[in-house]
């Protein structure tokens, strides 16, 4: 038998459960700070790269205001973002100032007491020539059979003859094509990474390599 | 009972159906209120040399009726000046003026103002500063000699008029070294490039920028010049000298001829592994 003020708990319970849930918003309250990227990760002093900042669900009710800083006074970019309710990442505009010798900046994100940062590097405006900056792939939480979309990112515009960058998965279970060729004049090229079944959560990793520049990003599969 | 309910029912709805005039074909067609060609927007170039003609259009929500329509034309500035009256004849939708502007010592904006009746709408006209009618007067050296305090923090300072303020880094004054003493300067610490900023403007007149005497104590000095009239980027100097080993190098400007409003002087620190490096400035020789 329950006694009044344990049903009296319940309905508190109940309703501070749909409080925090914000009325229908479909994962758990707490949506943490995942990470946060700069896409192209190396510019020329003067240009802009776009950063983007991502939670591990979606934003609840109200959105999540983002607090954002520069270390360097040569990369510029707005004080403050919004993640919106229901969405799972924003994206800002890092300006860069021109100067005369390579500068990094930590771009440093906050939410609440969380705090994730990336790095920016700008470079004197001097000829220099492309080579693999970066590769994304989003989403990186997958059920088995869904497919992501993976992009390679150079540091500057591919030669007249175009750039390929290697492709490599450490697990089968996560299938990438052996190659992707970034197209002349462009900075970047996308794939598709496609999963097969599996019994267990499969964390695994693409890595995308260029000469003697490499870079991986980790992938999740669940059952 | 229930017949006589039935009825009054009945009776109530047709009423009701009368009242609310569901619009079925028989239902009279009000008359439809008769359009007024009002101001629905002013366009105006959105900037324009002092001393030269600038353009503007006036659009109206509805054609002009008969007689055409009297637009009131306003100016908050006498920098720029749009004739009192514009008509837009019969029929038309739109109409065009000419804004006869000044030559302005400082970048102006102009609120041009399009009124019929108690409709108005606004367009903002940018008066820039003419170089070609510049000429230097005199020239001043800003040696920041009013700064007392050894290591306090720097970020404003005004001298002859003009005013030199921090953009990024943590500047500092330093009265026990300059050329002569003081001078201000910023670190970096061990193995980083930092970017220091400061901005020159002599409250928006323009000015002429001669040249700066740069300091780093260990490193080389990349250093940028940015010069912008009425924020028309005028000269980008990117450059870096070499190590001057602690002392004062006298940097000139290769634009020294050309007018400008802001002067954006930007320093990279790009201190070595082993050790913090001071950088800074001296001497900002201007003309105004």
């Amino acid at each position: 038998m329950i006694g009044t003020s344990s049903r009296i708990g319940v309905v508190v319970f109940g309703v501070l459960a749909l409080v925090a849930g914000g009325c229908g918003t479909p994962t758990g309250p707490s949506a943490m700070l995942a990470q946060v990227a700069v896409a192209p990760s190396s510019v020329v002093a003067g240009m802009a790269s776009e950063a983007t900042v991502m939670l591990s669900g979606p934003a609840p009710s109200g959105g999540v205001s983002v607090t954002i800083a520069s270390s360097d006074g040569a990369a510029t970019l707005p004080p403050s973002i919004t993640i919106n309710a229901g969405t799972t990442s924003a994206s800002f505009t890092v300006q860069t100032r021109v100067v005369a010798a390579d500068t990094s900046a930590t771009i440093t994100v906050t939410v609440g007491a969380q705090t994730r940062a990336a790095t920016l590097r700008i470079m004197a405006p001097l000829a220099r020539p492309a080579t693999l900056d970066a590769i994304l792939i989003e989403p990186t939480l997958l059920r088995a059979g869904q497919s992501a979309r993976g992009t390679v990112l150079l540091t500057s515009a591919a030669a007249a003859s175009g750039f390929t960058v290697n492709l490599k998965s450490s697990n089968s279970v996560a299938g990438v094509p052996v190659s992707v060729s970034v197209p002349s004049g462009a900075v970047s090229a996308t794939f598709n990474v496609t999963t097969a079944a599996v019994e267990l959560d499969t964390q695994l990793e693409i890595t995308a390599s260029a000469g003697d520049v490499a870079r991986t990003v980790s992938l999740r599969v669940t059952p | 009972m229930q017949r006589m309910r039935r009825l009054r029912i009945a009776l109530i709805l047709a009423v009701v159906d009368v009242l609310v005039g569901c619009g079925g074909p028989s239902s009279p067609t009000a008359p439809s209120p008769r359009t007024v060609a009002a101001v629905a927007r002013v366009d105006v170039d959105t900037s324009v040399t002092g001393g030269q003609i600038a353009h503007g259009v006036v659009t109206l929500s509805d054609a002009a009726p008969e007689g055409g329509v009297t637009i009131n034309l306003t100016a908050n500035n006498a920098a720029g000046i749009p004739p009192s009256t514009l008509t837009i004849p019969a029929g038309a939708t739109s109409g065009s003026f000419e804004i006869a502007t000044t030559r302005v010592a400082t970048t102006t904006d102009v609120t041009i103002t399009a009124r019929t009746g108690d409709v108005s709408r606004t367009s903002l006209l940018r008066v820039k500063i003419d170089p070609a009618a510049l000429k230097p007067a005199a020239t001043y050296t800003l040696g920041f000699s009013s700064l007392r305090e050894n290591r306090a923090a720097f970020t404003t300072y005004s001298d002859w008029g003009f005013t030199v303020s921090v953009v990024s880094a943590d500047w500092i004054a330093i009265t026990t070294y300059g050329n002569p003493i003081p001078f201000v300067e910023f670190n970096s610490v061990a193995g980083q490039t930092t970017t220091g900023e400061i901005r020159i403007t002599a409250g928006g007149a323009p000015f002429w920028f001669n040249s700066i005497d740069l300091y780093s104590s260990t490193t080389k000095i990349p250093y940028v010049f940015e010069g912008s009239l009425s924020s028309d980027p005028v000269f980008t100097v990117v450059n870096v000298l070499g190590n001057t080993f602690g002392s004062f190098a006298r940097t000139p400007n290769p634009r020294p001829d050309a007018a400008i409003d802001v002067l954006v002087i930007r320093l990279s620190n790009p201190s070595a592994p082993c050790c913090s490096n001071p950088m800074g400035v001296d001497n900002i020789v201007l003309s105004r």
